[in-house]
């Protein structure tokens, strides 16, 4: 089982990490909590089903959530004053410039919905919020890009 | 999904996926140290785990002798033991084979099967199986095997390709090619694996009568790309392995994207290390290759059959 696991992990590892550095704007923070998920996977392989990818990214993502809630407050992208080569790719897009106009709890939403394709139930399980919160979050995001986009256009 | 979504989509594709990789030896965590204090208290604890597995085993067993003579009788094996009844299901304790299932002549387990995974609804017991002249891995395990199933009376279940499902009495059993070794997993019958009406009859499952297509039909391959072997015929379509060259494998879904733009194909969004792309009826589905040595760890292209999937979601 921890040999599937590992190959499991190997297979979606490429898009899961993308998404988190999406998400936290930090190449390592991503890698760890990407290592976490793997170690609590290699621990406790999830069950047999269709569903091992999304357990992966739901564990990641709340590893690094962790980590990001010592942060006490949400930075805008603007004020990341970062040298990683990997986020200064994601600033030069034009993806990048609509994520800066939002919060990080809304780029871990709108990254898990768009980028990896997941529902709201699993966007809500994964983020230890409700249903209703990831709907409305998603509604507010877009329009706080189609703004930025309009003004920019 | 509306087309805001699909545009959305789209650019979150086209821009992330050009962040780059960190090396593959930086993808697992590195192992850690282990100090001596913690290896003996690790050692405590599984000679305890143990111990108390060993004592609620014997309680059990004890239970099922006074309960139930059939359950005393030496070492039950699936050739020796009655087709499961409808109440039948995988017990905790990991059989020595599956449950109400020979393998062919030619095949055999390769090790113990690993116990029943920890979820008290629905254990798991995993099997690996290796047939005499199959290649490692064995990417014609399923089609190798499914004979055996009709033959003692097992019912197929929708699935995807490269795998095989099939369900008797109240279980179910999967069969999955796997590196080095297919595996087969065996766990009480799951309604939404395998529907059937109040009767127990089940949905029939479309089988291929025709000779698989070398190529995934109405797509062409960008130059640089080939198909890697033949294609795995599943009951719900085909799969095939394909190589565009180390770098290029590791992102499948971009290196394809513009030929499938070219190509007339619509995009249908992406999931977790896939992309769905669709044109008329039919439907092709890229997934990433988990970057392994070939051939196990290159991606693959899915053609379900048509009348499985005839629209995008």
């Amino acid at each position: 089982m921890t040999e599937r696991w590992a190959e499991l992990y190997d297979r979606a590892f490429p898009q899961v990490y993308r998404a988190l550095v999406a998400v936290t704007l930090d190449s390592e923070r991503a890698l760890d909590g990407l290592h976490d998920a793997f170690e609590e996977g290699m621990r406790h392989p999830p069950l047999d089903s269709a569903n091992l990818e999304g357990w992966l990214y739901r564990v990641a993502l709340r590893k690094t959530r962790r980590s990001l809630l010592r942060v006490l407050r949400e930075i805008p992208i603007t004020e990341i004053s970062s040298e990683d080569p990997t986020v200064t790719i994601l600033q030069r897009v034009e993806l990048g410039r609509l994520l800066r106009l939002l919060t990080e709890r809304q780029r871990a939403i709108v990254v898990a919905h768009y980028y990896l394709g997941l529902s709201q139930e699993e966007i809500a399980e994964a983020l230890g919020v409700r249903r209703g919160t990831v709907s409305a979050t998603v509604s507010q995001s877009l329009t706080r890009m189609r703004e930025g986009e309009a003004k920019h256009g | 999904m509306a087309d805001k979504d699909k545009d959305l989509t789209h650019l979150f594709v086209r821009d992330l996926d050009d962040i780059p990789l960190p090396s593959r030896d930086r993808w697992r965590p590195a192992p850690r140290k282990e100090s001596q204090l913690m290896k003996s208290s690790r050692y405590v604890l599984y000679a305890g785990a143990i111990a108390a597995v060993l004592v609620v085993a014997l309680i059990a067993s004890f239970q099922l002798r006074d309960s139930n003579p059939v359950a005393a009788s030496p070492s039950p094996s699936a050739s020796t033991s009655p087709a499961p009844t409808a109440t039948a299901s995988p017990t905790a304790s990991a059989a020595a084979t599956p449950i109400g299932f020979v393998l062919p002549a030619d095949c055999s387990y390769v090790r113990r099967p690993l116990p029943p995974t920890p979820a008290p609804a629905t254990p798991v017991t995993f099997w690996e199986f290796t047939c005499a002249g199959a290649a490692t891995p064995d990417l014609m395990a399923v089609q190798r095997i499914a004979p055996a199933f009709a033959a003692q009376g097992w019912t197929p279940c929708p699935s995807n390709p490269g795998s095989g499902l099939w369900w008797k009495g109240a279980v179910q059993t999967m069969v999955g090619q796997g590196s080095p070794y297919p595996g087969l997993s065996q766990l009480a019958r799951q309604s939404q694996d395998c529907p059937g009406d109040a009767t127990g009859a089940i949905t029939p499952v479309p089988t291929p009568t025709q000779t698989p297509s070398p190529t995934a039909v109405g797509f062409t391959l960008p130059s640089g790309c080939s198909y890697v072997g033949p294609p795995v015929v599943g009951t719900g379509g085909s799969q095939w392995q394909f190589d565009c060259g180390s770098a290029l494998n590791n992102n499948a879904r971009g290196t394809l994207a513009p030929a499938f733009a070219a190509q007339s194909w619509i995009s249908c969004g992406v999931g977790l290390g896939s992309g769905t792309w669709m044109k008329g009826d039919l439907r092709l589905i890229v997934t990433e290759g988990s970057g392994g040595p070939a051939p196990a760890g290159l991606p693959t292209l899915t053609q379900p059959a048509p009348s499985v999937h005839t629209a995008c979601g």
